[in-house]
């Protein structure tokens, strides 16, 4: 309990806020996971954790609603992609006006009035169920595989400190397709902000999703993540997760294979400096037969920046022809910059293809020497190394839009520390021209 | 009457990992000339060229050189290559997912930056790369791919030159470029070689037989043993030691040593 004092005393601070017995319960719910710990979360990033929870957040406990930004929201568009835009300032849900026969709805409810279980998995989300007021609900309609893409833009901007609470349920009808973008972000204050999210995903038989999770946000802010997925017979799901600036940052990819056939990909990539934390864990389970996942895990760490990674893959005795690879790959790019990887397999029957393997090391000397010789100064080489490092992971993201979106924002993001001049450069300026026009 | 000195190389000494490998190497290259430098396995050829392009991985401990008046030692690797220096790689380095054009390209607005030249366009670019590919016969696929990545023996060394092309250095290190080429590969790479030569550069063609300078003529025969350059003599030098091996320098030296 030691890692939340802040938020105890909250609870102890605003009684009116936790009254009734839903509260009285999540509140309970979380002190059980906390004190379990059966999933480990709190022994691999408690520390880190701790660390989100030391600036003394305000709390919205009164409801108020943070107005929408336009500005802010337009910023974060993507070139050569519309989709249906929602804006998430702080933790007031913006959603457009969609028309009722539309085979998209969104709505936000009030948690009290959510027509749904409300579920808890980690320790993240039992955290996240205590405090978030409303939650996103999105639903596709089955029946056509039309693509629809949703981009949510969650937007840090206060006056204060401020820690905020997102819930978001998205159900994807049967052979429906959905391109999911959550993209994070901070205003340029010095403020402290904490997120909590909690992300929970229906496939229904057929369907696909591809989902994006997008950190791009401040050294000042924390960001505590679950996303819990369930998928249905021959479902397709692509996650891309981009953790390219977050100040302290914990992710947990949670997938259930409930049903046969079904596949899932996991592509991740971290970049840290300074002094950030960034932690991605998966659980990827596989409940079914014939499902296939492959998880695949860049880091690329400098200063004393802290990385750490925890993957597990559970194949149960049901889950006959299961496929499941996992991979975690990292760059130490300075002597103060750590990594912890703990790759997990757990195999329950003889009838599986599986792997896992987790290396950890330093940019090529010799690959140094010979870029440096050929006149290309050594801050540009590093980076060109290491763009080649996780050039396979931006090639895997399906959308061309947005591997070039992405790709650009890891260059941005790299070459933020070598003042390399534009001449070699092969990013897509306009894009870049017009983010920061705006 | 003597050309301008380009490389000036006074009392030379360096190490790896606290072992000397270099006792004291003199060497006074002049824009226009070919030297050839041979010597037996170990005895600090590939060392002099690690040294002179400023490879971290070794220490230079004592002597000077000077590139084009200025102090060599002092300069940063990309530095070097900036003012004209350049090494073929003995073993080229593979660089998977950074492509060939994007290196070169790199590398050529590095230099052009530091000489306070625009950037080259786009379009000069892939021009002067279709132009110099020509050179050596580099096929235009390999240029799409990653550096050096699963390219042949015959093919990396065939990249070294192309680059070497581009990048028109003053000074060439030629490091056993000859080394697992067959006798098609190593005339190619040799008349490309022999194709960027003028009376303002210079090479150094580093080398364990006799064969690749039937190629590219020497003006000048260095052997270097035991990190010292021994002898010093024009082509007919590098007959004798074809047709009588190193056992003899190593008597010969051996014993002095051991006087």
């Amino acid at each position: 309990m030691s890692h939340f004092k802040q938020f105890t005393r909250l609870i102890e601070d605003y009684p009116q806020f936790f009254n009734g017995d839903r509260k009285a319960a999540e509140i309970e719910s979380f002190s059980q996971s906390l004190l379990a710990d059966d999933d480990g979360f709190i022994r691999r990033f408690g520390s880190a954790v701790a660390e989100m929870m030391k600036p003394d957040y305000g709390v919205n406990v009164n409801g108020v609603t943070s107005p929408l930004m336009p500005a802010a929201a337009i910023r974060r568009n993507i070139p050569d992609f519309a989709p249906i835009t929602i804006t998430c300032v702080n933790d007031t849900y913006h959603i457009p006006h969609l028309s009722t026969d539309q085979r998209v709805k969104c709505a936000v409810y009030d948690a009290d009035n959510f027509p749904f279980p409300i579920n808890a998995y980690h320790t993240p989300s039992h955290f996240n169920r205590i405090f978030a007021n409303k939650i996103l609900h999105i639903s596709i309609d089955g029946g056509n595989n039309d693509e629809t893409a949703i981009q949510i833009n969650n937007i840090l901007a206060a006056a204060v400190d401020l820690a905020a609470f997102r819930r978001v349920f998205v159900e994807i009808g049967g052979g429906a397709n959905l391109e999911l973008i959550l993209n994070d972000s901070s205003d340029s204050t010095p403020h402290n902000y904490f997120a909590s999210q909690f992300v929970e995903i229906f496939l229904n038989e057929g369907a696909s999703l591809n989902l994006y999770d997008i950190t791009d946000t401040s050294d000042t802010t924390s960001r505590l993540n679950e996303m819990k997925i369930k998928m249905k017979r021959n479902c397709r799901l692509n996650i891309f997760s981009l953790s390219a600036s977050a100040g302290k940052s914990v992710n947990i990819y949670d997938i259930d294979f409930e049903s046969d056939n079904s596949e899932a990909t996991i592509n991740g990539f971290v970049v840290g400096d300074g002094n950030q934390r960034i932690g991605n864990a998966t659980f990827v389970n596989h409940l079914s037969r014939h499902g296939k996942s492959n998880q695949n895990f860049k880091y690329v760490l400098d200063d004393a920046s802290h990385g750490t990674f925890y993957g597990e893959i559970f194949v149960w005795e049901v889950a006959r022809f299961t496929e499941a690879y996992q991979s975690n790959r990292n760059i130490l790019a300075s002597p103060d910059a750590r990594i912890s990887t703990e790759p997990q397999l757990l195999i329950y029957n003889d009838d599986v293809k599986c792997s896992h393997g987790a290396t950890t090391g330093q940019l090529d000397a010799a690959a140094l020497f010979y870029m440096r010789q050929r006149g290309i100064p050594e801050a540009v080489a590093r980076t060109m190394l290491t763009q080649a490092f996780v050039g396979d992971v931006i090639d895997a993201i399906p959308l061309l839009p947005l591997r070039d979106r992405m790709r650009m924002l890891v260059e941005k993001r790299l070459y933020k520390r070598s003042s390399r001049p534009c001449d070699n450069c092969r990013m897509a300026c306009d894009t870049i021209n017009r983010d920061s026009k705006e | 009457m003597d050309k301008e000195i380009l490389l000036d190389v006074k009392g030379l000494r360096a190490s790896v990992a606290g072992k000397e490998i270099l006792k004291g190497i003199d060497l006074t290259i002049r824009k226009g000339e070919v030297h050839a430098i041979m010597g037996p396995n170990g005895s600090g050829k590939s060392t002099l060229s690690a040294v002179l392009t400023g490879n971290p991985a070794f220490t230079v401990d004592a002597g000077s050189a000077t590139f084009n008046g200025k102090n060599l030692l002092e300069m940063a690797p990309e530095n070097r290559a900036h003012e004209g220096l350049f090494l073929s790689f003995q073993y080229p380095v593979e660089i998977p997912g950074v492509s060939m054009t994007n290196f070169m390209r790199a590398a050529l607005n590095e230099k052009r930056k530091y000489l306070g030249q625009e950037p080259i366009s786009a379009s000069d670019f892939l021009k002067l790369m279709r132009q110099k590919r020509a050179v050596v016969d580099l096929d235009n696929k390999l240029a799409s791919r990653s550096v050096n990545e699963g390219f042949s023996g015959g093919e990396k060394k065939r990249n070294e030159i192309f680059q070497m092309a581009m990048l028109e250095p003053s000074l060439a290190i030629l490091d056993e470029t000859d080394s697992g080429l067959d006798i098609d590969a190593l005339r190619i790479v040799a008349e490309g070689v022999n194709k960027l030569k003028t009376d303002d550069n210079a090479t150094i063609v580093i080398t364990h037989y006799q064969r690749l300078l039937d190629y590219i003529r020497p003006d000048y025969v260095h052997i270097l043993y035991k990190g010292r350059i021994v002898e010093t003599g024009g082509p007919q030098l590098a007959l004798v030691l074809e047709e009588k091996g190193y056992d003899e320098i190593k008597r010969k030296y051996d014993n002095n040593a051991a006087e």
